[in-house]
């Protein structure tokens, strides 16, 4: 591999990397909190990216507007079917992830029938043009969302480290008995905690609305590799997450590179039952009692 | 005195049952043997994976189970010539393999760990089934796969006589795991599933019941395959993807795991809806979804739980009745 | 306590009767929404004596027809069935959804004069779309329902994988399966039939029009150099083959040949691997609408400055990810030409068709499909026109009888030449695929016209004469990747 492709290939693992641990991110918050993976969660991220596609492809919205829009979309959605399911659902593993997979049809459907099934919606990218340095170049599109992934993971760690709010969301996600005793109302910290999570998704879909192809289908392939990315980094943990999407990301998009996609799939899967069947926990959760 | 009764008009409806079903190819369209057929593999599926559910875990593979016995029974007939009533069985000892291949590996993990990781493992399988054009047929799948021979004078190619050689390996099965509940095996599994625990502190082996449950459940799941495989001539990896997996949960769901007939009525009610519904077969998936998570929410039970509890309530109704007459 | 046990049973069992009585209610609800669209009546004084609601642009596009009568009655008769087994829905339905315009406005014009006029009896015809997904199992069983449920005798398709596992089924039934790949074309499969696609003869032609716009051998001291990127489907295979040794024909040096994966959704490591071996023509072949949009993101992004050449160009999509002096600079070279480019002319059945699909599904009309013209809206009508004219050819042989496809199929061969969108065409194949089961026609070559922002064809080209001028070459890189016909 000559130094150009080595150059652009490592550019793009980069730019791969950051999109992952934004997706990534609200989905491992979540289950931190409520011990429940939130299989829908692709569909929170494909609700942002319509969201955007609605307001500034159909309705000419500026382009910031619409993502502004799409994250609070996103935290609507997320307390909807947190009340609506993980709550009354709470402590049911089973029932948990059943509940969500029905969720997934629901949302595809819907947005195939509002907004039409068949060819992938167009949403113009607002920055058409290619950021170079050392000879590689990528979209600008996407070296936008370096600075976002950067801005949300490192606001959630400070939350959840310097807000009371924050520790006490880390409170009922280490032990939710013992916080509960302390007057942590679980109820308040799983809403918000699925809030974040939707918004989160939310910013991502909107941001990536213009990289992805934005069809109802897309919720279902962006869902694989934020499980995977999850279970590798440690399941609840905003580090892991960090770490694992640029372990992803590399994986990905140089095993893509130098043979195909299919194979890069596998090598990806075949990590995370690696890490399950060994490390459990991730590399860097914490062991679930 | 009511019990028996109940026993008798069970055992009245699946005779009629049965009966319907055979003379159905007769007199109903073409293509609604077809369904029919798909109908009884759907049944398979279900009961074979309410075994391993009752005795393991909600595992995410069990739908490429059904495309191994699917792949392995095809490839064999048409690679390498097996006769098709040979091809089947050996695809179902292919998928039992690999069943308990996967639960090995997976005996340790738990919670939300176990159900991504079966889901996991069993795209690597299917991503291999893509990714490997050459004995796979790589993402369009293989066809040319041979329909079965003819057998004392009865083409088995043709609809009718393939709608019966499945309506009798699904009844087949049916009776097996019925028995299998009934026997010494089935009492260990009872067990397991109902305290592990207390089973484990009487000497039986949990991860031993837990293999074997998934050897057999693999078992009839492929031979499931082996049937779907040699009626349509082709085999491609998207039939045995996530979207399957799920409608084989929403009919499990929906039915009820708590007993041998929970599957019977889920496969039953929500397959035939979803039939009806294919005008609608754009917006369908969205009827499925938000009908699995009301089941969830409001009728955990399921079907059966709900036919449980209106005969157990026409049963009060009933005593009552005689209560008050004396 | 039995009034709070049945109340508990209220809820589970009104779920149950909701959701069974709903959905054969909906079912029934949104078969009743049939499209009927009925556009201004532009009928002059002259043609006054023509059926009600008929316009005289779909009088034109009925013009095909070498004897339908319009507005002399006869006796109607059946409703002949024909079904839509396409791509619906994901990456691949480009080439499938958008056909369903032009089907249905022929298929409405047809039946507004009564009905297809066959042997002196007017035959309704009605649609059965169907979305296969691109998927082979699919396709099989909506194979099968098309025929057991509905009796149609011809499927308009895509073509490719799911032509390979339905041709057992439908050869079997006797129906024609219109791919639109010729490739798919086998003295095995007497009913599968294509041309519509111009496949490959238009991919065939991208390696000489490339060649047109690039320095010669001579100026630049070195062979040209040739890249072909595509999704790995047995369409792609076929076609790609062809190409490349149209390519090499015309003297290119072969430096990539890859096929990416279906399910693949990032292509910017996929083009970085191309653009390392510094071709001068990249074909993006038979990439499907929705990736060769995201491939040409890529090739913009990533600063590839030579020419671009592929199968489809659906430049509404792509224009919205890269600008258009990209687009011409590269020369975006493609076939598939839009029905209003002025090379037709402005009175032109090209033309009435562009009348009558803005009126019908334009912006503003009753069934707006939000998006502009593409080359694929008229794209299946290329074999559902001629199949109907060969019925009313062979239909003289047996007046009062819908005639058998054999019948229809042969009417045409006889025909030394028939009218088709692309112009005058007629029934060949035999070398190449080994069945006369294609229609050939004059291949339209379009590039990207920067003021237009959109496709325009630069040349009208006959085939067969440059086939025969490279076929040595041809034929054998094809055989060398065992995809000729009697390799398969």
């Amino acid at each position: 591999m000559n130094t150009q492709l080595l150059l652009q290939t490592t550019a793009n693992a980069g730019a791969v990397s950051a999109m992952y641990a934004l997706i990534a991110v609200g989905l491992t918050l979540a289950f931190g909190v409520m011990q429940m993976a939130n299989l829908a969660h692709g569909h929170f991220f494909m609700a942002g990216a319509y969201t955007v596609y609605a307001l500034y492809a159909l309705h000419d919205w500026p382009f910031w507007f619409a993502v502004a829009a799409a994250v609070g979309i996103g935290a609507v959605i997320g307390l909807a079917v947190e009340r609506g399911i993980f709550r009354p659902l709470r402590g049911d593993v089973v029932g948990g992830f059943i509940a969500t997979a029905g969720l997934m049809f629901v949302f595809e459907v819907f947005m195939g029938e509002v907004w039409g099934w068949g060819h992938m919606r167009q949403v113009p990218s607002p920055y058409m043009r290619a950021v170079k340095f050392f000879g590689a170049s990528v979209s600008f599109q996407r070296v936008l969302v370096i600075p976002f992934a950067i801005a949300c993971i490192g606001g959630l760690l400070i939350f959840m480290r310097w807000f009371r709010l924050g520790r006490a969301l880390r409170a009922v996600a280490q032990d939710p008995e013992a916080a509960s005793l302390q007057g942590i109302n679980i109820n308040r910290m799983t809403a918000l905690a699925m809030a974040i999570a939707g918004a989160l998704a939310g910013i991502a879909g909107g941001l990536m609305s213009t990289i992805y192809a934005v069809t109802p289908a897309l919720g279902g392939h962006i869902i694989l590799p934020a499980l995977i990315v999850v279970v590798v980094g440690g399941m609840g943990s905003v580090g892991g997450v960090t770490l694992a999407s640029i372990l992803l990301g590399f994986v990905m998009t140089f095993v893509t590179t130098l043979v195909d996609g299919v194979t890069a799939m596998m090598v990806s899967v075949a990590v995370m039952a690696l890490v399950l069947a060994i490390r459990p926990q991730g590399l860097m959760g914490h062991v679930v009692t | 005195m009511s019990l028996p009764n109940i026993r008798s008009y069970r055992i009245g409806a699946l005779a009629f049952a049965i009966i319907l079903l055979c003379i159905l190819p007769f007199f109903a369209r073409p293509y609604l043997v077809e369904v029919a057929m798909i109908y009884f593999i759907w049944m398979i599926l279900a009961q074979s994976y309410r075994l391993v559910v009752t005795i393991h875990d909600w595992q995410l593979y069990h739908v490429v189970l059904y495309g191994v016995g699917a792949y392995t029974s095809g490839m064999l007939a048409k690679n390498l010539g097996v006769p098709v009533f040979a091809a089947i069985p050996l695809g179902g000892a292919m998928a039992s393999l690999a069943g308990v291949a996967i639960t090995s590996v997976l005996l340790r993990t738990k919670g939300w760990g176990f159900y991504i990781a079966t889901y996991g493992l069993a795209e690597l399988i299917r991503l291999s089934w893509m990714k490997f054009r050459n004995p796979f047929g790589g993402s369009t799948g293989i066809i040319d796969i041979p329909y079965p021979p003819v057998v004392a004078g009865i083409d088995f190619s043709a609809r009718i006589p393939y709608y019966f050689f499945s309506l009798g390996v699904m009844l087949i099965i049916m009776y097996m795991l019925y028995r299998l509940e009934r026997s010494r095996i089935g009492d260990s599994f009872k067990a397991v599933s109902m305290d592990p625990l207390l089973a484990a502190s009487t000497g039986i082996s949990i991860p031993r019941q837990r293999l074997l449950a998934c050897a057999i459940g693999g078992f009839f799941a492929g031979i499931a395959g082996g049937l779907l495989v040699h009626r349509l001539g082709a085999v491609d990896p998207k039939l045995f993807n996530i979207t399957t997996m799920l409608y084989l949960l929403i009919w499990i769901v929906v039915g009820g795991t708590n007993s041998f007939w929970g599957p019977v009525l889920g496969v039953s009610v929500m397959y035939s809806l979803f039939e009806l519904s294919r005008p609608l077969i754009q917006i369908r998936p969205m009827f499925f979804g938000i009908a699995m998570i009301l089941v969830l929410l409001f009728m955990p039970g399921g079907l059966e739980g709900m036919v449980a509890k209106a005969a157990a309530w026409l049963r009060r109704l009933r005593g009552v009745q005689t209560a008050e007459a004396e | 306590m039995r009034m709070k046990q049945l109340r508990k049973l209220v809820v589970p069992i009104s779920l149950v009767a909701v959701m069974v009585l709903a959905i054969p209610w909906a079912a029934s609800a949104r078969k009743k929404k049939a499209p009927t669209a009925e556009g201004p009546s532009q009928v002059s004084e002259a043609l006054s004596g023509l059926p009600a609601g008929l316009t005289l642009d779909e009088v034109v596009i009925l013009s095909h027809l070498p004897d339908q009568q319009i507005g002399v009655e006869y006796p109607i008769g059946e409703t002949i069935n024909v079904g839509f087994l396409c791509a619906l829905s994901g990456p691949d339905a480009g080439w499938g959804l958008p056909g369903l315009t032009g089907n249905t406005i022929w298929i409405d014009a047809v039946n507004k004069t009564g009905g297809l006029l066959v042997g002196g009896v007017r035959y309704p015809m009605a649609i059965h779309p169907f979305d296969d997904e691109a998927v082979a199992s699919k396709a099989l069983q909506g194979a099968r329902e098309l025929v057991l449920e509905h009796d149609v005798k011809f499927i308009s398709a895509i073509g490719g994988d799911a032509a390979k596992a339905t041709a057992p089924f439908l050869t079997e039934n006797k129906v024609i399966y219109a791919s639109l790949v010729p490739t798919d074309c086998d003295p095995s499969r007497p009913y599968v039939v294509a041309g519509g696609d111009i496949t490959p003869q238009c991919n065939m032609f991208n390696a000489l029009i490339a060649k047109m716009n690039l320095p010669s051998e001579e100026e630049l001291g070195r062979p040209l150099t040739y890249a072909l990127t595509t999704q790995d489907c047995i369409m792609s295979r076929q076609v790609g083959a062809w190409e490349i040794g149209a390519a090499k024909a015309m003297g290119f040096k072969i430096v990539y040949e890859e096929f990416f994966g279906v399910d693949t959704t990032d292509f910017a490591p996929i083009i970085t691997a191309v653009m390392a071996t510094k071709p001068d023509v990249i074909s993006l072949c038979e990439a499907w609408p929705e990736y060769q949009t995201m491939m040409w993101e890529q090739l913009f992004l990533q600063g590839y400055e030579g020419v671009v050449v592929q199968n489809y160009a659906d430049w509404e999509t792509n224009l919205t990810k890269i600008p258009p002096e990209y687009a011409a600079a590269q020369c975006g070279i493609d076939s598939f030409p839009l029905m209003d480019d002025p090379w037709w002319g402005e009175t032109s059945w090209q033309a009435s068709f562009t009348n009558v699909w803005n009126v019908r599904y334009g912006p503003g009309a009753p069934e707006d499909v939000k998006r502009t013209m593409t080359g694929i809206d008229w794209d299946h009508m290329i074999w559902l026109i001629p199949w109907s004219i060969g019925a009313q050819i062979a239909g003289e042989e047996t007046p009062g009888e819908w005639p058998s496809n054999d019948a229809i199929l042969a009417a045409l061969r006889a025909q030394a030449s028939f009218p088709t969108i692309l112009g005058p065409g007629h029934m060949s194949g035999k070398e190449m695929f080994g069945i006369d089961n294609m229609i050939e026609e004059p291949v339209p070559m379009c590039m990207f016209d920067l003021e237009a922002k959109d496709k325009r064809i630069v040349a009208h080209l006959n085939f067969e004469p440059w086939y025969a001028s490279i076929k040595p070459v041809v034929l054998k890189a094809v055989e060398e990747r065992g995809q000729m016909y009697y390799q398969r």
